[in-house]
């Protein structure tokens, strides 16, 4: 708890003085009821804040998940728990944004909540945040400060853009259609339950014949699997960039009913996800931290309809891109766009998104 | 240019709560200069009205650059100064210069309402009313002063909150967030728990107590030498034929029997003599408030010839002084040369009801504002005026107050007995026998200075006679002293200051009566000496050779000044003014308590204080811990969900014994609830209750708002809670 006096203390202290000075040489009494009138509030100006800031709780009720740059409510908590009243509270919070909350009047054991709209979020897990109590009660002559933690998470996902344009990829991400279940009772066709499998998926028979829960197995088109390949690049701006292309190629292709599969490259080795749903894929990008290329190229997998997004200068990839033939490539920034030429004469759909351009109206 | 154009930067402020605190803070202080008289009634008014037609006027255009009124007011700001400097020219003293100080503050303010976008100038307009107020404070000699300043502390208070307020507003700005009027609810589904009243009489107990504690213990100082010093005739009738002579306005004729007549508000000390066989009360009228840094007998005059019966002035050559240059005239009187500093006291009167035509005053008056060109002036230094006092009058006096020490006045000789200046103060009425002059040599024997001697009469007067102004009349013939010594012991002032200068002058001392009034009381918040009719006082003056005379007051003591300023003078004072106040039967019951209170031993009353002071810690605690919610974040997560669950057992669903609280949530179908913010708290109760132990006081607090809204949704819907039926 920090307390510090305001500038109305310094006025106040040069009233008294002032006051003080002329009521003694004037012999003035009630100039010195004045000056100790002014004193008193001084005084108790300096001392209640310190009391009055404590026993105040603030809770944050903010969104499971958001999608970035969008405004999101977030509601502040207030709480007393003292056993007296408390007000004139301001409560400043750094959480998605800055929020704010001035609360008048709060009796003994009340709470209120104020809702308030916090923009320019951006993509990642946002767990906790400080928040900051404040309160000059009742004068203003001083300000007592508390800092607390209040503990929320909120999982902001990166901005996702509408990329299903069969004319421009060609129906990469779109042909195929939807994958078929096998037929039951192929001993390939099954598997054990895993969680997160859906329960429509659930193949009852062979669970009642086996005693175990099985789901059926999708077919394999090995043709029609589409791997997302993403090297983040290194400033923050370029990987939200890449993120938010990278998933929205990785929904576009679930949407299709394609299995997409997504790479990254991650301290020395690399990842790989199954994104079997949008919010896979969402919950993906939003934990994204940048990274270069790495060995990324050499768990390129086979039989994929490849996707890459890349954020910053990755050669080797682009070799085994050109190699392989990669259907579509998103360069983010000038330096990934130095393997355009590359990738454009290996017959790969280049998608350039230089520094600074709008990546919705690029990716349409 | 065009950024100046530009609107102000600061957001103008919107709230009209905190702009009526304000006005109300300005109104009263400027109804307090007008009442206290520093402006004219009709200025007053005027002004105030302007003040609140301002005050609307910047509401409405608070967002507007307003530099057309700005222009104007600018003008008239300066119309204003130049008025106030006008008014000034003629001022002879600072106190002059009150009035038209308090209207250009008066009309600043006025001006100033009509431009009031933000709260920097409403913060302005605060500092403004503070000057006004203090001006009306400084002119105020009344105890009623005290309604506009507690009706200027409340609406000054009102407004530091709202203004605090009203800055914690402006520092949110766009990032405040709009409270909730759903969710504004006591945490525990009823009505918000009182603590509101108690808070507001907490913080305002604080600051009255802290007022009180710096204005008792704020030290009084004297105040600086000012050049000029204020004065002013009341009634000025004067006398006429006037050459010198008291005259005593309220006296009554003598009675056939030669003792004069005693009336209530006339003191009978004033005049050609001083009879010692009246007998009477004095009235308790307020008669003069004095604005003076320390307390004096204010001196009227002096007698020196004691016939047996009544005092009277040997001199009769009472002199004209006249003013010379300035406002002030010096008081020169011819006498036994005095050596040492003299201390300066200033004091000026305010008198309230009609009085003798004299200039009372402190020990010594060099220096005399008043009201008239030219006074006269006895042997004895008390000064006459050529008209009476009237209610109004105001008049100043720089008296030379004796600094001397015990120690200084011991180092002296004892006054040289065949000195003929001192023969008039030696004398001793032939009514008084052997015996008094005997009790003199018995009284003052062994005392080896001057000092010792006086202060040796002083002391047995005060052991061995009592005062009291209820005492029957003289044997006819007898000597009021020697009747008074000898046979009753009990008396007043002028019987005990009679004794004293007589017995002085029986050991060779030179001693004479002076008569006045007693300081009075000093009212701690006007600081003025209130003197009232009773305060009419006798008193002894005593020659020191080199040192000149010296008061002394038999009757009830007047110590040697010393010079030093007390710094618990704020607290005697104080404390005098309020035992004043409280009514006689309870100070006497006070006093007993005090003195049982006093007379238990020590050990038993440590014991007593220690018992209370547990037994008062005890209800407190005990107190406490009725009143203050659990503090345990885990155990304020589970409270959280049981009230929800509770709120859903009223409405018909139960949860079974072996249900899970996951169960139990998914089953509800939740229209009008918030599913989201159920599941998460029977989540957290999950957490808290089986897994995790240690609950953050963030999540607790979070568990407990989404409680309270949950138990108002619960209670608000009317349609089916759950997908199933009930079990």
């Amino acid at each position: 708890m920090r307390l510090r006096p305001t500038k109305l203390a310094g006025a106040l202290v040069f009233a008294c003085l002032i006051l003080f000075a002329v009521g003694t040489n004037v012999q003035a009494g009630w100039l010195i009821v004045l000056t100790a009138l002014v004193l008193g509030a001084l005084a108790a100006g300096l001392v209640l804040p310190a009391l009055a800031v404590r026993g105040i709780e603030v809770a944050r009720l903010a969104p499971e998940s958001a999608f970035a740059g969008d405004r999101v409510e977030v509601s502040l908590v207030v709480r007393s728990r003292a056993p007296s009243a408390r007000g004139l509270v301001l409560v400043r919070d750094r959480f998605l944004g800055t929020g704010a909350a001035v609360v008048p009047r709060l009796a003994a054991g009340e709470s209120r909540t104020y809702i308030g709209e916090r923009d320019a979020v951006r993509r990642g897990v946002h767990v906790s945040g400080p928040c900051e109590i404040a309160t000059g009660a009742p004068f203003g002559v001083a300000r007592a400060t508390r800092h607390v933690k209040v503990s929320s998470q909120t999982v902001v996902y990166p901005r996702v853009y509408d990329v299903a344009d069969p004319g421009r990829l060609a129906g990469v991400l779109t042909e195929g259609g939807r994958p078929r279940p096998a037929a039951a009772g192929d001993s390939t066709s099954v598997r054990e339950y895993r969680p997160g499998d859906p329960l429509r998926h659930v193949h009852w028979r062979s669970s009642a014949r086996t005693g175990r829960l099985v789901v059926r197995e999708f077919e394999e088109h090995a043709s029609g699997d589409v791997a997302v390949l993403v090297v983040p690049g290194a400033d923050d701006e370029t990987v939200d960039a890449v993120t938010s292309a990278a998933c929205s190629y990785a929904i576009a292709a679930v949407d299709a009913g394609r299995r997409v599969v997504i790479l990254w490259p991650e301290g020395d080795g690399v990842r790989r996800l199954e994104a079997r749903s949008r919010r896979d894929a969402l919950e993906w990008g939003a934990r994204l931290a940048p990274a270069a290329e790495g060995t990324l190229h050499a768990a390129v997998p086979r039989a994929h309809a490849l996707v890459a997004v890349a954020g910053s200068r990755a050669p080797a990839l682009t070799r085994e891109l050109c190699e392989r033939g990669a259907v579509l490539a998103v360069l983010v920034g000038a330096d990934a766009i130095a393997h355009t030429a590359s990738l454009s004469a290996a017959g790969t759909l280049v998608v350039s998104v230089p520094d600074g351009s709008d990546l919705e109206s690029v990716l349409r | 240019m065009r950024r100046f154009l530009r609107r102000p930067s600061r957001p103008s402020e919107a709230s009209i709560t905190y702009r009526a605190a304000v006005i109300a803070t300005v109104l009263v202080a400027g109804a307090s200069a007008a009442a206290e008289g520093a402006v004219s009634a009709s200025t007053g008014v005027l002004a105030l009205a302007l003040v609140v037609v301002g005050f609307v006027v910047s509401y409405v255009r608070r967002d507007e650059r307003n530099l057309g009124i700005k222009a104007v007011l600018a003008v008239l700001l300066f119309v204003a100064f130049g008025g106030f400097l006008r008014a000034v020219q003629g001022s002879t003293s600072v106190d002059d210069a009150r009035a038209p100080l308090a209207e250009l503050f008066l009309w600043v303010q006025v001006l100033h309402s009509f431009d009031l976008p933000r709260r920097r100038d409403l913060n302005f307009s605060l500092a403004s009313s503070v000057a006004l107020v203090a001006l009306a404070a400084a002119m105020s000699i009344s105890t009623g002063f005290a309604v506009w300043m507690v009706m200027y502390a409340a609406a000054g208070t009102a407004s530091l909150v709202l203004g605090h307020l009203a800055e914690l507003r402006e520092e949110a700005g766009d990032d405040a967030a709009v409270p909730s009027q759903r969710a504004v609810r006591a945490s525990r589904g009823g009505r918000p728990r009182s603590g509101t009243a108690r808070a507001a009489a907490a913080a305002g107990t604080a600051a009255v107590a802290l007022t009180a504690v710096a204005f008792v213990a704020m030290p009084r100082l004297p105040g600086v030498r000012m050049t000029a010093l204020p004065f002013a005739i009341g009634g000025a009738v004067q006398l006429g034929g006037f050459t010198g002579q008291v005259v005593n306005p309220g006296l009554p004729a003598a009675r056939g029997d030669d003792v004069p007549s005693f009336a209530a508000d006339a003191y009978f000390g004033y005049g050609d003599s001083l009879d010692l066989r009246v007998r009477g009360r004095l009235s308790e009228t307020l008669v003069m408030r004095v604005r003076s840094p320390e307390g004096a007998l204010w001196r009227a005059q002096v007698f020196d010839r004691y016939d047996g019966k009544r005092w009277t002035s040997s001199d009769t050559s009472i002199i004209p002084i006249g003013r010379d240059i300035g406002p002030s005239i010096q008081i020169r009187v011819p006498g036994p040369e005095r050596e040492g500093h003299d201390r300066e006291l200033i004091q000026t009167f305010y008198i309230e009801r009609e009085l003798p035509n004299v200039v009372f005053h402190a020990l010594h008056a060099k220096e005399v504002f008043v009201s008239t060109s030219v006074v006269r002036v006895d042997d004895f230094a008390s000064i006459r005026l050529p008209f009476a006092l009237e209610a109004d009058t105001i008049y100043s006096v720089i008296s030379g107050v004796p600094a001397s020490t015990p120690d200084g006045l011991r180092a002296l000789s004892f006054t040289d007995a065949a000195d003929p200046r001192m023969q008039r103060y030696l004398e001793v009425s032939e009514t008084l026998g052997e015996r008094f002059h005997d009790l003199a040599r018995a009284i003052t024997d062994g005392a080896p200075t001057q000092l010792d001697k006086v202060l040796a009469v002083e002391r047995w007067l005060r052991r061995n006679t009592k005062y009291e102004l209820d005492i029957p009349r003289d044997p006819p013939g007898r000597d009021p002293v020697d009747v008074f010594l000898f046979d009753r012991r009990e008396g007043f002032c002028e019987q005990i200051a009679t004794s004293m200068v007589l017995l002085l002058r029986s050991v060779g001392i030179p001693a004479r009566l002076a008569t006045g009034f007693g300081p009075g009381e000093r009212n701690p918040f006007t600081g003025y000496w209130e003197v009232r009719n009773s305060d009419a006082h006798a008193w002894v003056e005593v020659y020191y050779p080199r040192a000149g005379w010296i008061e002394y007051d038999p009757t009830f003591g007047v110590p040697l000044r010393s010079g030093g300023f007390d710094p618990l003078a704020g607290l005697k004072t104080s404390g005098r003014f309020v035992g004043q106040l409280i009514p006689e039967p309870l100070q006497r019951a006070v006093s007993s308590v005090a003195r049982a209170v006093a007379a238990v031993p020590p050990a038993a009353g440590a014991v007593a204080l220690g018992c209370g002071i547990a037994a008062a810690a005890w209800f407190a605690l005990r107190r406490r811990s009725r009143t203050t919610p659990a503090t345990d974040p885990r155990g304020r997560v589970v409270a959280a969900w049981l009230r929800v669950e509770g709120e859903l057992a009223k409405r018909g669903f139960t949860r079974d014994a072996q249900q899970t609280v996951g169960e139990y949530v998914r089953a509800l179908r939740p229209p009008g609830v918030d599913a989201t913010d159920l599941r998460l708290l029977a989540d957290a109760f999950a957490r808290a209750r089986y897994r995790d132990r240690s609950v953050d006081a963030t999540v607790a607090a979070a568990c407990e708002a989404r409680a309270d809204r949950l138990v108002e949704q619960i209670a608000q819907t009317r349609a089916p809670l759950f997908a199933t039926s009930r079990r």
